[in-house]
């Protein structure tokens, strides 16, 4: 500290207490002030902070260095180094009853007086001062003080005490002989106690730092070295030690003391000050003469170099905590990376470094980001609405519940999804499907095979051919094949008045094609009879009435309709729906055929509306069922089945394909089957929802 | 470089400063300090190998200075004891010695050595530092010390060996630690608190060795005096000038100093 630049120290134990010496001690109470006015003899440090001057010491005006007293102590006791060697305690207050009263005042002169570079008090026994002073051709330059010493001064040494405290009449004891003597010949520049063992003294002597054990003084560790200026112990890893010389700060470590660990980039100007921040790991400050910024080294996430060669890395950053050149700044003892400034003219000023902010975002939408030694979580808020869900949370969550791994009864993949989506539903249940069904064609045809085997082999080829790869295709292939061999049937609705004719038209393709569709189960069996148990069991009334009457069942529809009126959770309105059926008749120009074909459309329901489409309709002609969207696709396609005849069908179901294909919609699965079609289906349903989960374990069937 | 001018005399050779620095080995049983710590290692030594030195003392150190022609003989005499370092651009690097002993004077038939007349004024000294940025608050005080004093006139015909008082003034700078040698009237005109001497105040008084302007060439002139000076373990500052040398011993101690001398010199004749 040159003797016109003011230098800060921070109270140890006083939180909001801080000293600015130059040529008095002047002590400043910090306070937060967030009011704008400022209170009388208030100065502003920053827009929260003010500092009040509680008191002034003028006691000491050749002061060189200062170091405060460890313990705590309402006084403020510190221990000023002047220019002459001389090292006096003093304090800032003016309790006069405080413990340490008998100290104040109290004077420690060297042998032969020259300049006191440094002061510093044990950390662990508060009796021990260390000053460290310039070199004198008979004389240590580094001397330990015990301040409770009330050593009697030798006679000999009694005349100069007379002479000292001639001057001075109120002068505590005058004590002239140190408890250590170190360093001989040697100018003492740096002081530090090393925190891991009372008695071990870091020194910057003029050529190199020395490690002084004051248990055995006769030995010391020492490495030649410039930097020999500021030494500073790393409060958290006590192995750690920065000095410097001009413009270069050198790391060392303790362990491994024969060169530095480490050198930071030198500045053009000399260095001043370099000082570890207390509150955070591995942060350096350095302050350069004649500099408005302050450089911060962070050392906190270096890697350990490997091998001699690597470096650890530092990140390097400058702030500037004012506009003016800084002459000093302390580092504040418990407020993280904050302090306090010093200009040349003594303005003051309270910074705070801020920390970088570092982000992490979570797989799932949640964000993380940490900012010094605040950790904060983001989450998304808002309502789970299901369709509005990312599919990306979709997946995951459907990943969660195994979907997809239920490769046994395959159509129980779509409730592991939520059972939510319709057309999953659909997809898992044609799968299904067509796997029971191959397993039944395959089983068949390798027994008729064994069975055969006697017979000639012209014989294998008249055998049917194996519907199993058939059923892969789709119900495309299947009505493709079809063709030729359909048998007409003319059937009339049971249960109706009067004989109509609807043409129903009958194949084993077709037949194939329903039970793909569900209606039907395996077999020849024309029987809707189960699926329509299956329907009522899951309350869709709606839909098995509609199956029901398409089986040209009136009766069963209405009993149904009945059933699902009465149910718990059954719409009483199905019971007029079923009054509106039971008025059917097959006159064309009746009245119930008007009003029903107009209508239906008012209906919401649309199995309700393809029934009256139905009945409504002239035969041959069944758009109005066909073309009904919100039914599902498969009912369409069996009722397509049933009642178009070849060209229509293929028609219908060539249209309904590419419409399946261009939509993306899953339920066309059901017509292309697991073939190219069936591919380039799952292709357009992937763009359009981003689903690969469902098409990945769909093309793994 | 000063431009060389009709009042300046320079000596002819180059000389090169040494010191001795503490290894931080436990301080040897003696409490002298100064030429008389270095007396028998270094000074004796050197003597014996005729090389001619200068001593330095400051407030901080002891230098020596020895010719640089001289400066193999000088590293082969101290090499046995003493560990020695070059200082290049502030790094301190080792010296070795090589056997070589090319170009050594050959020892001269030994021949006794002059014993110069002391001189012991009355002057009382003291021995001060200053810190450096005090300095310009006493440099007109001390341009005026060194510049402007008048020395008494002397008296015709008075012998010069009885002067009762010598004036002596050193200042030195080196490597930005300052160290004043001055007589205790001087130090009265200076302001006190910026002198910065021992704290007991010691003072010190002084031998002036050499009737006659010494010369540069001749050796073993600090070692007659340190020799007995070590024997009787008191310090000494010791400095050389251009024309004599001085020693500076304490004050307690002149007594007992010129009775050794006196000794030496009524058994040298």
């Amino acid at each position: 500290m040159s003797g016109s630049k003011p230098d800060i120290l921070w109270a140890p134990h006083h939180v909001d207490r801080f000293v600015v010496c130059d040529s008095e001690l002047s002590l400043y109470h910090i306070d937060s002030a967030v009011s704008s006015e400022l209170k009388a003899g208030s100065l502003r440090l920053s827009e929260e902070t003010t500092a009040t001057l509680l008191s002034i010491n003028s006691d000491t005006p050749y002061m060189k260095c200062v170091a405060w007293y460890p313990k705590y102590d309402p006084e403020c006791l510190l221990a000023v180094g002047q220019a002459n060697g001389r090292v006096v305690l003093t304090s800032l207050g003016q309790d006069h009853n405080s413990k340490c009263k008998d100290l104040i005042g109290k004077e420690f002169v060297p042998k032969h007086a020259r300049q006191c570079n440094t002061l510093a008090w044990n950390p662990l026994d508060s009796n021990w001062l260390a000053a460290g002073l310039d070199k004198h051709r008979a004389d240590f330059s580094v001397l330990i003080w015990d301040i409770s010493s009330k050593y009697a001064p030798e006679t000999a040494v009694a005349a100069e005490k007379v002479r000292l405290s001639a001057g001075d009449p109120e002068a505590g004891l005058v004590v002239t002989k140190p408890l250590y003597e170190l360093g001989q010949n040697d100018a003492c520049l740096s002081l530090c106690w090393l925190p891991r063992d009372q008695k071990l003294l870091l020194a910057g002597m003029h050529r190199n730092l020395a490690i002084f054990d004051l248990r055995n003084t006769s030995q010391k560790i020492f490495v030649n070295t410039k930097a020999v200026q500021g030494v500073t112990v790393d409060p958290y890893f006590h192995d750690r030690v920065a000095s410097f010389y001009e413009g270069q700060v050198a790391i060392w470590d303790l362990r491994k003391f024969e060169k530095p660990v480490l050198t930071l980039t030198e500045q053009p100007k000399p260095l001043t000050k370099v000082a570890w921040c207390p509150t955070r790991t591995g942060l350096l400050a350095t302050l350069t003469r004649d500099s408005n910024i302050i450089r911060l080294y962070d050392m906190q996430h270096t890697p350990t170099p490997i091998g001699d060669e690597t470096e650890p890395t530092i990140i390097e950053r400058s702030v500037q905590p004012c506009e003016n050149y800084i002459a000093s700044f302390a580092w504040h003892p418990t407020s993280q990376n904050r302090m306090v400034v010093v200009t040349p003219n003594r303005t003051m000023s309270d910074f705070t470094v801020f920390e970088r902010i570092s982000l992490a975002w979570s797989p799932v939408t949640s964000l993380m980001w940490a900012c010094g030694r605040h950790l904060y979580e983001c989450t998304e808020e808002g309502k789970a609405n299901s369709l509005e869900k990312d599919i990306a949370t979709k997946m995951r969550l459907r990943a969660l519940s195994r979907y997809g791994l239920d490769t046994e009864q395959v159509w129980r993949n779509h409730l592991l999804a939520g059972n939510e989506d319709p057309q999953l539903k659909s997809l898992w249940y044609t799968l299904h499907y067509i796997l029971c069904l191959t397993a039944i064609y395959s089983l068949n045809f390798l027994y008729m095979k064994i069975l055969m085997k006697q017979y000639t082999e012209d014989m294998d080829q008249k055998l049917t051919g194996n519907k199993g790869p058939l059923v892969y295709a789709g119900i495309k292939s299947i009505v493709k094949s079809s063709l030729g061999t359909t048998e007409n049937l003319r059937h009339s609705r049971s249960g109706s008045d009067r004989q109509a004719d609807i043409i129903q038209y009958l194949s084993e393709e077709r037949s194939l094609a329903l039970q793909l569709c569900g209606w039907i189960k395996k077999g020849t069996d024309l029987d809707v009879e189960p699926f329509l148990n299956s329907l009522e069991q899951e309350g869709d009334w709606e839909r098995a009435a509609a199956v029901a009457l398409f089986n040209l069942d009136i009766r069963r529809a209405i009993q149904i309709l009945n059933k699902g009126a009465s149910s718990g959770k059954g719409d009483l309105n199905l019971n007029v729906v079923a009054m509106a059926l039971s008025g059917y008749t097959d006159e064309k120009n009746s009245l119930w055929r008007e009003m029903c074909s107009t209508l239906r459309l008012q209906l919401n329901n649309p199995y309700l509306c393809a029934m009256f489409a139905f009945l409504t309709s002239e035969s041959g002609s069944y758009d109005g069922v066909l073309y009904e969207n919100n039914v599902a696709v498969r009912d369409r396609v069996a009722f397509a089945c049933k009642f178009l005849n070849d060209a229509q069908l293929n028609r219908f179901i060539e249209k309904l394909t590419n419409e399946m294909k261009d939509a993306g919609n899953l339920e066309g699965i059901l017509l292309t089957g697991l073939t190219k079609d069936g591919v380039d289906l799952m292709e357009s349903y992937v763009d359009r929802t981003g689903d690969v989960q469902t098409a990945s374990y769909c093309m793994l069937q | 470089e000063l431009p060389p001018s009709e009042f300046m005399q320079v000596a002819d050779s180059t000389w090169l400063v040494l010191s001795v620095v503490s290894n931080g080995r436990a301080p040897s049983g003696s409490q002298a300090t100064g030429v008389t710590k270095i007396a028998r290692s270094v000074i004796a030594p050197l003597a014996e190998h005729h090389v001619s030195v200068l001593m330095l003392s400051t407030y901080q150190t002891d230098f020596i200075l020895v010719r640089e022609r001289d400066l193999p003989v000088v590293i082969h005499t101290l090499a046995g004891e003493f560990d020695i370092y070059k200082e290049e651009s502030g790094e301190c690097v080792p010296v070795t010695c090589d056997d070589a002993s090319n170009g050594f004077l050959k020892d001269k038939p030994a021949t006794s050595p002059t014993l110069h007349p002391v001189q012991s004024p009355q002057t009382r000294f003291c021995i001060l530092t200053v810190a450096p940025d005090t300095l310009p608050a006493i440099a007109t005080m001390l341009i005026d010390v060194l510049f402007y004093s008048h020395s008494p006139p002397r008296e015709a015909g008075a012998s010069s060996q009885d002067l009762d008082s010598i004036t002596f003034f050193a200042f030195s700078l080196i490597e930005g630690y300052i160290s004043i040698v001055m007589d205790a009237e001087t130090q009265k005109r200076f302001p006190s608190d910026l002198l910065l001497t021992s704290s007991t105040g010691e003072l010190w008084r002084m031998v002036r060795i050499g009737g006659q302007p010494l010369g540069f060439d001749e050796c073993g002139i600090v070692a007659q005096i340190a020799e007995p000076l070590a024997a009787a373990d008191i310090s000494a500052y010791y400095i050389s000038t251009f024309n004599f040398d001085h020693a500076l011993v304490p004050e307690e101690g002149i007594a007992e100093v010129i009775q050794l001398l006196q000794q030496r010199q009524d058994s040298g004749r």
